[in-house]
């Protein structure tokens, strides 16, 4: 018991119970149509109103009852709409219910296809989908069941036909890419309606076993030069070059020290990248990924490349100017050349204690010079080590 | 010595002021410099919108999706096509109200945009109001495409309502619809957008929860009532404990004082109690878990003691706005199927007399809410029988196919109970009837229309009997178990003259012990009373205060008179010459 509340006095029906509502069960959109209600005690002038709800909403149209009689012209504008009606008629406190289902029409263009992904991989494994959703002259989806035609041309030039059918709005097909990279164009027609073409990439898939090569493949190990890293054409498992421009990168590692990453991009399905030729001799193992595949290693040899064998070292001490200089060469390389100027020479002095002294020279026209101040070093047996690349070169001299 | 003192006291004074005005000033810069520095929260600049809006209660499920659906859909995407569908559909609720299409672009794109501005616009320009809600959707996907751009599905059985007025406000149409729409949803620049949508005959989605079987529930058979297979007839009182009653009963539960109400409810050879469920208190959408379990607890102890409960949902919830229906929806799902096993739960009452909110909402409007709540309650929980607590026999005629058992309210002359029950059996001539309210105060006092204890028992008796001989089959509950000390504004008003008869409606004193008609209402008690005399009837506060008023009038009168006779009298004797 919560209480009383004063009642409202509610108008006096003047109708009540069942409206006869006639309405046809379908008709196609843009059709216009007539419903019709009907009650034979309706009084004449009594105002009807049908309530349309459709698709997007509720419509309403007013008319009198004439003789027991309503009629709605309902406009072919108003029926546009594809789509269930749910019709209910008003008059006073009766009703009447029917229902009214709006076809859409033929398909018109253009029928578009939608393709995605837009690209996939060419390994007869992995698929794309084209979807359509014709539509009629209204812009409304076409009937369920509505039949389309797929065209399809593949990279290799074959065609492929398809049908399928409009369920739930729209058709759509799976398309398995085939073992051909390259460009799949799609087209699709209901009825007499085309549309524009829609393509799917088809691309290589995982690269297969790859090598690499290296040129020249002999360099000495002077800090240099370079040597051109190449893969060999990359393919996938069916044959199909890698995309341009698909990056690679190439991994060098010496013994001992940080690898280097050099990226390189393919062309034609080759990929190549420079690598300089280190200062120390040595094996570099250089390898090249892409999408996590690895090629074979590649062990390129830099043999020593710059000074060998045993060279001169002359040291003289020129008192006027308190200076001592060290000149070692002449440097020569394999060949009997002069080291490449800038070459530096590490330079090792042991003094009368002991004590080690560290320095560099760098070389020019054969030739490392090092100039030292007498009042460096102090007095006493001094001996002095030059090493660049497998030369060496080693000397004694004292300090007054 | 003296002033010494004073000066010492001022100058403590003084300090203690100085050490009082250093601390303010210090907190209070700190304060200042603390708030300088706090700023907004970190998590607020990064804006995230909520999947629905927080205050939209809309229910959205996914049947399984079709055996190839294409792309297999991930939860993320799920989620945003969910989050954009029923913000759709709220987006053209809101146009509705607005009368114009408002923020549709956000949600539709291509012929949908067009058609659905257009459907806005011309409502509008007719000359009609639409106030239309969304309810329920049970999608079904049917394609995702392979990049995943498109999506397809089917929103199954979606519930939509709309109150439809005319340019005066008068009420054209109320309508619940059901329908299928086949959608068809892209993704364009980042947002996904419905493109077409298309409206057809409902079907019934295949993800409905399955209902716990309940043994024990009672069941209608024909005009009657089953429990365990044996007829039942409801004989019982509608309760809330003495000292908490109406709002306070949850808030402060008290077990051990149901278990003795209870107690006394078996006692006075009751085997049934209508409890109220009142919507806000138990958290609207958002049910209170603390408060589902004291219902529990309720219907546990109930169940202990043999006892059936009438659960009246929705107590106290006047809302009947469209935008909120689904609020109320959710708090229902969650009673009633969290519920559904619960033998000791007779009846759901679905609203305590919704008709009384005819004149504020209209009737068409409450009705239309109270079928989507019944088909909805049917849905959560099959396995109990449904009612409505009409206020009278003729308001209960309404929506009798709508429930299994068929409830009035009845506190008018036992003389008009036939009119009004056998034009309600005549409705529903197959169902059970049941007397859920019934009762006269015995709130004796001064002002009008007061009550003895003997006139309750003797209206108990004469409206049992009457009941009775009416139909035996129909049960009854009488209001209330006890007389309330305090009786809330909101029940019936604030004055002694509306309070008053609402608190002394119990047939067990606020003393606690039990009025003549406690003994009246159990199923075969003996209602055979003695007739009051009728000067009994005249023998109430009221009355004597009329008649001692009344004397005191005639005696006033005739003093008046008297002194009037007197001073006429007085006037007319001849004037004596002085000697």
């Amino acid at each position: 018991m919560t209480g009383c509340t004063r009642t409202l006095a509610q108008p006096t029906p003047t109708l009540s119970g069942t409206l006869n509502l006639r309405a046809p069960a379908a008709i196609a959109a843009g059709q216009p149509v007539t419903l019709v209600v009907e009650r034979s005690d309706a009084p004449d002038g009594m105002i009807v109103t049908l309530v349309m709800e459709g698709s997007y909403g509720p419509l309403l149209s007013r008319a009198p009852f004439q003789a027991g009689r309503a009629e709605f012209q309902i406009p072919a504008t108003d029926t546009q709409v594809a789509g269930l009606v749910t019709l209910v008629a008003h008059a006073a406190a009766a009703e009447g219910r029917a229902e009214l289902t709006i076809n859409p029409g033929q398909p018109v263009d253009p029928v578009t296809p939608l393709v995605g992904p837009h690209s996939v991989i060419a390994d007869g494994a992995h698929w794309g989908s084209v979807v359509a959703i014709p539509f009629d002259s209204f812009g409304n989806p076409v009937a369920e069941g509505t039949p389309l035609q797929f065209r399809i041309r593949r990279p290799d030039g074959s065609p492929e036909t398809f049908s399928a059918s409009v369920t739930h709005l729209l058709a759509w097909r799976r398309i398995s890419s085939s073992t051909h990279a390259g460009r799949t164009t799609i087209s699709v027609t209901a009825g007499d309606a085309h549309g524009p073409d829609a393509n799917l990439i088809e691309t290589p898939g995982w690269p297969g076993p790859f090598s690499l090569n290296a040129s020249p493949s002999n360099l000495p190990a002077d800090g240099r030069q370079f040597v051109t890293l190449r893969t060999d054409p990359i393919t996938d498992v069916y044959g199909n070059q890698m995309l341009d421009g698909t990056l690679i990168t190439f991994v060098a590692e010496t013994p001992g020290g940080q690898p280097r990453l050099i990226p390189a991009y393919t062309i034609d399905g080759v990929a190549e990248a420079q690598l300089q030729a280190p200062s120390e001799p040595g094996t570099v193992t250089v390898r090249a990924t892409l999408y996590g595949v690895e090629s074979t290693a590649l062990l390129i040899v830099f043999a020593p490349g710059l000074a060998v064998g045993a060279f001169p070292v002359t040291v003289s001490i020129d008192h006027a100017t308190g200076t001592m200089s060290i000149v070692v060469g002449p440097l020569l390389a394999a060949l009997g050349q002069f080291v490449p100027n800038g070459t530096l020479a590490q330079i090792t002095l042991i003094g009368p204690d002991g004590t080690t002294y560290q320095r560099e020279a760098e070389t020019l026209g054969g030739l490392a010079r090092l100039t030292l101040r007498r009042s460096e070093l102090v007095s006493g047996n001094y001996q002095i080590k030059i090493d660049i690349g497998t030369g060496v070169g080693q000397t004694n001299f004292s300090v007054p | 010595m003296q002033k010494t003192h004073l000066k010492l006291i001022i100058w403590a004074l003084l300090l203690a002021l100085t050490l009082a005005g250093a601390w303010v000033v210090v907190s209070g810069s700190a304060n200042l410099l603390a708030s300088f520095e706090r700023g907004a929260e970190p998590a607020s600049a990064l804006n995230i919108v909520p999947n629905v809006p927080p205050d939209l209660h809309v229910a959205l499920s996914w049947a399984a999706d079709d055996a190839d659906s294409g792309r297999q859909i991930d939860p993320l995407t799920r989620s945003q096509i969910e989050s954009v569908y029923i913000r759709a559909w709220l987006q053209i609720n809101l146009s509705y109200q607005k009368g114009e299409p408002h923020g549709l672009t956000t949600y539709f794109t291509g012929p949908s945009l067009a058609e659905v501005s257009a459907a806005v616009r011309r409502t509008h320009s007719d000359g009609f109001s639409i106030e239309q809600a969304d309810t329920a959707h049970h999608l079904q996907l049917h394609l995702s495409s392979a990049e995943g751009s498109i999506v397809a599905f089917t929103d199954h059985d979606a519930t939509v309502v709309h109150v439809i007025r005319d340019a005066k406000g008068t009420i054209i149409s109320v309508e619940e619809t059901r329908a299928d729409y086949d959608v068809v949803m892209l993704l364009e620049n980042g947002l996904w957008h419905v493109r077409h949508w298309v409206r057809r005959a409902a079907t019934e989605a295949d993800n409905r929860p399955i209902a716990p079987a309940c043994p024990g529930c009672a069941r209608v058979d024909g005009t009657g009532l089953r429990v365990d297979g044996t007829p039942f007839a409801v004989a019982g009182i509608n309760y809330y404990p003495q000292a908490t009653p109406w709002d306070t009963f949850w808030p402060q539960y008290d077990p051990a004082v149901i278990d003795r109400d209870l107690s006394r409810i078996k006692g006075l050879g009751l085997n049934t109690i209508r409890i109220f469920v009142p919507y806000e208190q138990f958290g609207g959408p958002h049910v209170d878990p603390i408060m589902r379990d004291r219902l529990s607890d309720l219907l546990d102890r109930a169940e202990a003691q043999n006892l059936k409960l009438i659960v009246t949902l929705f107590d106290f919830r006047g809302d009947y706005s469209l935008l909120h229906w689904a609020d109320a929806d959710r708090q229902l799902e969650t009673l009633l199927t969290y519920f559904a096993g619960h033998p000791a739960i007779l009846a759901w009452d679905l609203k305590n007399e919704p008709d009384l909110d005819d004149a504020r909402v209209g009737g068409q409007i409450v009705d239309t809410w109270l079928r989507h709540i019944a088909l909805l309650a049917r849905s959560y929980d099959p396995n109990h029988i449904l009612t409505i607590g009409w206020s009278s026999p003729t308001a209960a005629v309404r929506l009798v196919g709508q429930v299994d058992m068929v409830q009035f309210h009845y506190y008018a002359p036992v003389a008009e109970l036939a009119t009004g029950y056998v034009a309600l059996r005549h409705a529903a001539p197959d169902k059970p009837l049941l007397l859920g309210e019934f009762g006269l105060p015995t709130w004796n006092t001064v002002f009008p229309n007061g009550h003895t204890e003997a006139e309750q028992a003797t209206y108990y008796a004469a409206l049992l009997s009457r009941l009775q001989h009416l139909d035996p089959s129909t049960g009854h509950l009488a209001w209330t178990l006890y007389d309330f000390a305090r009786v809330p504004a909101t029940v019936a008003g604030r004055w002694p003259w509306q309070t008053g008869p609402q608190a002394y409606l119990g047939i067990i004193r606020t003393d606690g012990s039990e009025k003549p008609a406690a003994a009246l209402l159990a199923p075969g008690a003996n209602l055979t009373i003695a007739p009051l005399p009728i000067w009994a009837r005249l023998l109430k506060p009221f009355w004597l205060l009329m008649l001692g008023a009344t004397l005191v009038e005639i005696v006033g009168l005739a003093w008046a008179f008297d002194r009037e006779i007197r001073k006429r009298r007085g006037a007319a004797a001849p004037m004596h010459p002085h000697p």
